[in-house]
């Protein structure tokens, strides 16, 4: 079998991080500061080297004069410009929050607020391609739940809000808790095949 | 007049993004554009500015800094890792990438373990019993034990639902074995009316945000209209 260097660095820090919980004590502790503080940095890295391909790639689409390139100036230039006023001013600074609260909250408030729409649509579309148990239940659930949660006019329905609360917290909570643990089995499978090296996803 | 800037360009923006109820645009696509850039440009100059300038580089500057091994050990798989964008280094990164993986698979499993796993399952390992005792009193509490009953039924169903080891047999279609499938069926359900009350909430929380944005946009209308 090749040496490889960077298994034996992902099962040591694996080892390391994990022998951690086990043994408790000044010394993992400080090594495994050492290791988080560390792996925050190359996330951050990661994170801006992400960053700068993506300003990469909308660079060379605006000089190859590429279809849609004048869209990628917005982009650059908000990019930049954000940055600039962040990296110079500090994200307290009321020129940083003016950049939050004016342009990315109408932003972002404005995609949630048309997301209504998507579930609407996608809600109609699935009644009526798939009509199975599993979807009658979905909508009789999700009508009971909004009926129980918005005032209605005209009438009171106190029954509909009890109703809301033992669905959310009974059955939802039951069928959330069977998706949680599965998510959890599987993280946990996921990462002990990386941490035993039959999984190499940091190899090229 | 600066708020009236600051309305303006609000009105503009939602305005853009809510245009797509209309189809795919122009407008839409440059405020998507511009949100993918403030967002961008916002967190790499949190990045800089909270983990890599106080953590990293600014610490460089002080000499004493250098004898501790949380200066030096990130600054080596840093450098090794922007080594990725130089064709003849890039297998050096590979070290960093396993170093970033290790560790993330590590805090994972730990996290799956002490932060989901046993929690849950103790949350769920409870009394089915409807007879209780409190401060030396004993009551009934039937509706407890339901409620108990249905979580634990309801959890172990919808796991079986997402057993998927079914043996492939030629000619045949892959099928679960003979006594998960009944339990998937009721784990089904379980996770219909998960989903549903997702759903709903999902769809009460971007309802609320829709109506904040046409409120909005219909005072800055009734402004500027007479």
């Amino acid at each position: 079998m090749r040496f490889k260097a960077s298994v034996v660095v992902a099962i040591l820090t694996g080892a390391i991080m994990l022998l951690g919980y086990f043994l408790p004590g000044i010394f993992f502790a400080s090594v495994r500061d050492v290791m988080l503080r560390s792996g925050m940095i190359i996330g951050t890295v990661a994170l801006l080297l992400g960053v700068g391909n993506l300003l990469q790639v909308h660079l060379r689409k605006i000089r190859e004069q590429r279809p849609g390139h004048l869209y990628s100036i917005f982009m650059v230039i908000s990019l930049f410009s954000v940055f600039a006023v962040v990296v110079l001013f500090g994200p307290a600074h009321p020129y940083s929050v003016w950049v939050v609260s004016e342009i990315q909250r109408p932003l972002e408030i404005g995609l949630m607020g048309l997301l209504a729409v998507v579930l609407l649509l996608a809600g109609v579309r699935l009644l009526f391609r798939r009509q199975a148990l599993g979807t009658l239940v979905f909508f009789l659930t999700a009508f009971l739940v909004l009926l129980g949660t918005a005032p209605l006019p005209f009438i009171s329905l106190p029954f509909l809000e009890g109703l809301r609360n033992w669905i959310a917290q009974v059955p939802a909570v039951a069928g959330a808790r069977g998706i949680i643990l599965g998510v959890a089995l599987g993280a946990t499978a996921t990462g002990l095949r990386v941490l035993l090296g039959f999984d190499q996803p940091y190899e090229r | 007049m600066s708020d009236v800037a600051a309305a303006a360009l609000g009105f503009f923006l939602t305005v853009a993004i809510l245009s797509y109820v209309l189809g795919d645009n122009v407008l839409f696509r440059i405020a998507a554009h511009l949100l993918i850039g403030v967002t961008a440009g916002y967190l790499a100059a949190v990045a800089w500015q909270s983990v890599l300038w106080p953590q990293l580089f600014g610490r460089m500057l002080n000499l004493m800094a250098w004898l501790d091994p949380a200066l030096w050990i990130p600054l080596i798989l840093v450098l090794l890792m922007i080594g990725r964008s130089t064709p003849r280094l890039s297998v050096l990164s590979s070290v960093p990438m396993a170093f970033l993986v290790g560790l993330a698979a590590a805090v994972a499993v730990g996290g799956a373990l002490t932060g989901t796993l046993i929690p849950q399952i103790a949350a769920t390992a409870v009394s089915l019993s409807p007879v209780r005792q409190s401060s030396g009193a004993v009551f009934f509490d039937l509706e407890s034990a339901l409620s108990n009953l249905i979580i634990l039924v309801g959890t172990v169903t919808t796991l079986a639902y997402f057993h998927f080891g079914a043996r492939p047999r030629a000619g045949e279609v892959p099928a679960r074995p003979f006594w998960v499938a009944p339990l998937a069926r009721v784990g089904e359900v379980f996770l219909a009316v998960a989903f549903g009350a997702l759903y709903a909430g999902a769809l009460a929380a971007s309802l609320t945000a829709l109506i904040d944005r046409v409120v909005f946009v219909q005072q800055i209308v009734g402004r500027l209209l007479p």
